[in-house]
């Protein structure tokens, strides 16, 4: 029997179906063989994974259900002369396959990776510094141009955002030692249109803050909302503020005495109380409904120690 | 009455009204002719599509002359039937888009496919030609079958993978064997662009 295969004298319907039942690795092997090979994978539509990039570890990509693909583990990656190598596992208990492509760095398997699973974002992870791999200088060269999706960072927020200004989901967090951001820096940022906005302690969010922000999906850590500013918010989000929310949870981890009064807060407010068994198994309050006039519904409750507001149109 | 002592009745099979089987003929390429039963002709849309359209009857499939299949040949369309005949009456899958698939291929369909590459390939050419859902989907399993555990390298050797100048140089000749002139063109472009010419024309 020969031992060979002309796969691409295929026509081109059946050669995808090959590609379709072939595994992840084998794959990312052939991805690697030719333009041809590449687009082909591409075409495929294989699930699109996260794509992170992380300073303390190098680049990750999760792979459904169990497996995961590393590369730009080893320092210094950045600028080496060697490619990088590869580390691929489809099962957390397997061992896992390395391989090398000439020519291939850390740029170029980000790059590449994004182009065969359709991801056009990659996220960026930066934590304590004094612990990464790779500078923030090293960092911004390699994912200069790339568009990011989620951009996280432990400290240095105020430098870091200043490298990556545009982002779909932005996640602040710092130090203990570390001082408050600028207000007016982060003010600047958190009023642009980022579509997710996670503040955990860089600053403390205020009402009006919170009304000037375009996002869709906010979560702040560090609130500083009075329950009356709560239904300050409620009041004028019916009236026609913050269009695009459709979803803001403010929690309060440091006080630890903080309750909040559903009276002061849904004052003047038309609701209805809804007990959903959803709800009530998960320990919560009622679900309080409000309704704009355009007929969007805004969904109130609260658990101890936070603050949710959904809407749903 | 119990099951024990219920009368034993014989049964005129003749007597039974059978719904007569509709077979349609076939020929390849190469002149052989089969009979695939209408059942087994529904797991080709093409096929299926092609009867239909023809609206033969019984008769007409004994007084026509059979129907030319032209570009499958007689060792490769009696793979494709007798695969037909076993899976007839079978459902036809529809592609729920979950990459890599998920497809265990049945003894009879191993042994069958238990052939040369070189027909292998004419099976899979005939299953997507004649739009064989499942055949296709198990023909190409089996391909997908020969990379596993390999190499880079040993993936190009067995897949005849060509490089990307290869691809290049075989895409130049198809573009000269087609229009000799468009190539002359091509190159009158590139020479006057590297000589820093705005425009070509």
């Amino acid at each position: 029997m020969a031992s060979t295969f002309p796969l691409f004298a295929l026509p081109i319907k059946a050669a995808k179906k090959v590609f379709e039942h072939l595994e992840v690795i084998e794959l990312i092997i052939l991805s690697t063989r030719s333009t041809r090979t590449k687009h082909l994978v591409k075409s495929v539509k294989l699930p699109v994974p996260r794509i992170e990039f992380n300073a303390h570890l190098g680049c990750t990509i999760s792979l459904s259900p169990r497996g995961d693909i590393l590369f730009g583990l080893s320092e210094p990656e950045i600028d080496s002369i060697v490619p990088s190598t590869l580390r691929i596992r489809l099962n957390f208990s397997d061992a896992p396959s390395y391989f090398r492509k000439p020519g291939f760095f850390v740029r170029e398997w980000l790059e590449h990776f994004m182009c065969i699973f359709n991801q056009p974002l990659v996220d960026a992870r930066f934590g304590l510094g004094q612990y990464s791999r790779y500078t923030l200088e090293e960092a911004c060269k390699l994912l200069e141009g790339l568009t990011i999706g989620r951009l996280s960072m432990y400290e240095n927020a105020s430098e870091i955002i200043r490298q990556f200004p545009i982002m779909d989901t932005l996640h602040v967090n710092k130090s203990d030692l570390e001082p408050d951001l600028s207000e007016d820096f982060i003010k600047k940022i958190l009023l642009g249109n980022i579509p997710s906005v996670e503040l955990i302690r860089a600053i403390p969010l205020d009402l009006n803050t919170l009304l000037m922000m375009n996002t869709i999906d906010i979560i702040s850590h560090q609130p500083l909302l009075t329950d009356k500013e709560l239904n300050t918010f409620l009041k004028l989000w019916l009236k026609g503020s913050n269009p695009n929310l459709q979803k803001l949870h403010l929690r309060y981890p440091g006080l630890h005495h903080r309750t909040f009064d559903k009276n002061v807060i849904l004052r003047g407010i038309k609701n209805k109380e809804v007990n959903e068994e959803d709800f009530v198994l998960m320990n919560t309050s009622p679900i309080y409904y409000i309704k704009k006039r355009d007929g969007t519904l805004g969904q109130v409750y609260f658990d101890f120690p936070g603050f949710y507001f959904r809407t749903r149109p | 009455m119990s099951v024990e002592n219920a009368p034993v009745v014989d049964v005129d099979e003749a007597a039974i009204p059978v719904e007569k089987k509709m077979y349609y003929r076939f020929e390849s390429n190469d002149k052989k002719e089969f009979r695939v039963s209408e059942l087994a002709i529904q797991q080709s849309e093409t096929l299926n599509r092609l009867v239909e359209a023809m609206g033969y009857t019984s008769e007409d499939v004994e007084n026509k002359p059979a129907i030319a299949i032209e570009n499958i040949d007689g060792k490769t369309l009696k793979l494709v039937f007798q695969w037909c005949e076993h899976h007839k009456g079978e459902a036809i899958p529809v592609d729920d888009g979950s990459v890599p698939k998920i497809v265990e291929i049945p003894e009879f369909d191993a042994k069958l496919m238990d052939i040369d590459n070189g027909l292998l390939f004419k099976l899979i050419w005939a299953a997507d030609y004649l739009n064989i859902v499942q055949l296709l989907n198990v023909s190409c399993k089996k391909v997908a079958n020969m990379a596993q555990g390999k190499t880079p390298a040993q993936l190009r050797r067995v897949y005849l993978l060509p490089s990307d100048e290869e691809d290049e140089a075989a895409k130049r000749a198809a573009q000269e064997a087609q229009d000799p002139r468009a190539r002359e063109v091509e190159e009158e472009f590139e020479e006057r662009k590297r000589q820093g010419g705005n425009s070509f024309f």
